[in-house]
């Protein structure tokens, strides 16, 4: 198309409208989703058990059986970056699709393999006892802290920059990685708006606060709260404190140094309009903060696997979800109009999470059913072993269902009879792997862009704000050279 | 062959001023007219690279940010090159176009004498990374001659013209020659001879050619690969401008094995002429 007298308009869409293949992704989303409820009622009618087992056998043709799993997390990876494809995918509904076909795949493959036992297992494994209180935690964090609106404009010197990073690594593990990206990254950028150079600043907040910070408590990431649905206490996580710290105190000493220099190379023009904006730091919906200390209150107390604390009651199933909801309910009714929009809250990330997540948890059923039979002889034992590849993996593919991957690989190898094992609910899990898994999936999420879903957002928000953030290829320059070494000291000091 | 006709690409980078100056000086000397083209490529620009579970609301509203953007910026640099046309008495038109870059501004180059760009933007708008492949992409694209300006407009009274003896080479230093940009520059005709070349044109042969057309030529020889030394001696000589012949190779090759030109265009403070 060529005009020479009439300029266009904005003509890149975001999203595409796609009427008859939208009935379509309907039509395979409910048919999928009715074939999967349908299995799950066949296997209870069948009489499995409510919390079961999957069978610790190796599944017969299982490489075939493994093949949703690993197209899905291709489709992941891949279709965003096919032209003609990533428009069609960025639909949720479209995504949904495709999630709920290929966990009907799976549970297809079980029923023809293993039974309907199997096959109803995996359902009720994967999306009841794993997808429900997964989404409905991230769903619940979500909504909370984006109710809670900061806004801000102080002196962008290094000391108040290195500041706000530091505070995004303690509140990260509270209010997850997610939560404290989403919360800080404006006013940051808002401090930052007279400096030139501020892509370094950004690129260390991905660092520490959507990555780093998070792993004090299960709330902080969602792959340390899948250990926890799988028995990990709840403050197990505390003891991570000293690798918590060094990272995080070592990235926010190098970011400090760093930015110190590149104040310095600022406009004195630009510094002189930077002093004279101040807007002091504000916090709006701070009710938030009383749903969110409930929120994470009920994910520490609420367990159906442990007694209440004090009591001999075992809360029943979907309490704790149960709260989670209300209190999402309840942070929805009580924020002050407008905020939401104001902090462009949009429930777009976690429609996508909730839509692919389902299918992941049910095709990767078959994964983990393979490594309980045959964890121990993928040749990974150590530490170490277990802290790089759950790391790289992590780096590149989302960081949950790789720290299930290998949770369960690290369970399988464990030795019931050492001291101190942690006991999940498929077994024991050796203390150190299990450290060495959270640590692996946490920190080095930080590696790429899309090793964590904040990591993009940050990148996205910072790019509307006019920071020239990196290519893909030049911010792994930036983690490959302040991350990497990072890791090897933690891997020197920790993993052994 | 006379400049009649100059294509300008208005692609918001920081070269727009440099671009826009160039244009119109040469415009102004040879009574040429001017079509600033400015281009919005919906690809490009929705191209977000890679993209995490739960990053697809960001990817999108990341795409439309850049989309809207780019036609903020277009419309600034659009205004900026008709009012600079109109303040030097350069006849000039605008055109708006959508799609593909290379394809569009190939299309448009078919009916002009000379491109002029910057040396690492054309059409990004400060939205995009890919500034030294896209000036890459329209030499792959056989869109030539180009002048690929340097962030600064300069008077050109100096020009080296970078010689291999090669036929690439001899073309564009015909080209330079007939279509005379600057027809009173000093020339330095600098040979940069890698081992001898077979059918290379002897030195002096270029020069004659040089100075039939109406040019003082000043004559260097350097023994070693252009691709180490163009720079450093148009930095030496003080050239304004440097000629160079681009050959059709395909960027991977050029990043893969190294290449003249895309040293150039990556590291280049000086203009280039590129041509064949």
């Amino acid at each position: 198309m060529s005009s020479h007298d009439r300029p266009p308009t904005s003509t890149v869409h975001g999203t595409g409208e796609h009427h008859g293949r939208s009935r379509l992704a309907l039509a395979v989303a409910c048919v999928c989703g009715t074939i999967l409820l349908f299995v799950l009622a066949a296997g209870k009618l069948h009489g499995t058990g409510a919390v079961g087992h999957a069978h610790e056998h190796l599944p017969t043709l299982w490489g075939v059986g493994i093949l949703p799993f690993v197209l899905l997390l291709g489709a992941i990876a891949i279709l965003p970056l096919v032209p003609r494809l990533a428009m069609w995918w960025h639909r949720n509904l479209n995504k949904l699709a495709v999630a709920l076909f290929l966990a009907v795949l799976t549970v297809g493959y079980l029923y023809a393999t293993e039974g309907v036992d199997a096959a109803s297992l995996a359902i009720d494994h994967g999306v009841v006892w794993e997808f429900v209180p997964f989404i409905l935690l991230l769903f619940s964090l979500y909504v909370i802290a984006g109710g809670i609106l900061v806004t801000g404009d102080l002196p962008a010197h290094p000391w108040t920059n290195t500041a706000i990073l530091g505070v995004g690594a303690l509140i990260a593990s509270v209010v997850g990685t997610t939560g404290a990206s989403m919360l800080l990254i404006r006013p940051l950028l808002q401090t930052n708006s007279e400096r030139r150079r501020v892509a370094h600043t950004v690129i260390f907040f991905i660092f520490i606060v959507s990555n780093a910070g998070g792993c004090l408590l299960p709330v902080g990431d969602p792959p340390l709260f899948l250990g926890y649905l799988h028995g990990v206490p709840f403050l197990w996580t505390t003891s991570l404190w000293p690798e918590w710290a060094m990272v995080c105190a070592a990235l926010l000493a190098l970011h400090h140094v760093l930015d110190e220099w590149m104040w310095r190379k600022e406009r004195p023009a630009d510094l002189q309009r930077d002093e004279s904006v101040r807007i002091p730091i504000r916090v709006e919906g701070t009710i938030n903060l009383l749903w969110l200390g409930l929120a994470v209150t009920a994910v520490a107390v609420v367990n159906p696997h442990r007694t209440l604390l004090g009591t001999d009651w075992h809360p029943w199933p979907f309490i704790r979800e149960g709260l989670l909801v209300l209190f999402s309910v309840l942070s929805l009714a009580t924020t002050p109009r407008g905020l939401r929009t104001r902090n462009r809250f949009s429930y777009g990330a976690i429609l996508e999470v909730a839509a692919l997540f389902g299918g992941i948890f049910v095709t990767m059923q078959v994964p983990l059913m393979v490594l309980l039979a045959k964890g121990g002889e993928l040749g990974i034992h150590s530490p170490a072993q277990f802290f790089w590849i759950t790391g790289m993996l992590s780096s590149v593919l989302d960081n949950a269902p790789t720290y299930e991957v290998f949770f369960q690989t690290a369970s399988t190898i464990s030795d019931p009879s050492m001291a101190g094992v942690v006991h999940i609910d498929r077994g024991v899990i050796d203390p150190a792997l299990l450290r060495a898994v959270s640590l692996g999936a946490v920190f080095m999420g930080a590696n790429t862009y899309i090793g964590n879903g904040p990591n993009f957002m940050v990148k996205s928000i910072a790019e509307q704000a006019g920071v020239r953030m990196p290519t893909f290829f030049g911010y792994m320059l930036w983690s490959g050279a302040v991350l990497i070494p990072l890791f090897i000291l933690i891997t020197i000091i920790f993993m052994h | 062959m006379p400049i009649k006709r100059i294509l300008v690409t208005l692609g918001g980078t920081p070269f727009l001023d440099s671009e826009i100056a160039t244009a119109v000086a040469l415009g102004r000397a040879h009574g040429a007219a001017l079509t600033g083209m400015a281009l919005i490529d919906p690809q490009k620009l929705a191209a977000v690279g890679p993209v995490p579970l739960g990053g697809g609301a960001a990817a999108a509203e990341l795409a439309a940010h850049r989309g809207q953007e780019a036609v903020i910026r277009m419309h600034v640099a659009a205004s900026t090159f008709e009012r600079s046309c109109k303040d030097a008495g350069v006849p000039c038109v605008l055109d708006f176009e959508e799609g593909s870059s290379i394809e569009r501004l190939e299309m448009q180059w078919r009916t002009h004498d000379l491109v002029v760009a910057g040396l690492r933007g054309v059409f990004e708008y400060g939205l995009v990374h890919d500034a030294q492949d896209m000036v890459l992409q329209i030499v792959e694209a056989g869109i030539r001659p180009i002048l690929a300006v340097a962030l600064e407009p300069r008077r050109v009274e100096r020009v080296m013209i970078a010689s291999s003896g090669a036929h690439v080479s001899s073309a564009a230093m015909k080209q330079f020659a007939t279509m005379a940009p600057y027809p009173d520059a000093e020339i330095d005709l600098v040979r940069f001879e890698d081992g001898g070349r077979p059918n290379a044109v002897p030195l002096d042969q270029e020069r004659s050619y040089l100075e039939a057309h109406g040019y003082r030529v000043h004559v260097h020889t350097f023994p070693g690969p252009a691709e180490s030394a163009l720079l450093t001696t148009a930095a030496e000589l003080k050239a304004d401008l440097i000629v160079m012949g681009a050959t059709h190779r395909r960027r991977l090759t050029r990043h893969l094995l190294g290449d003249t030109v895309l040293e150039a265009l990556t590291a280049s403070g000086v203009p280039l002429f590129l041509s064949q």
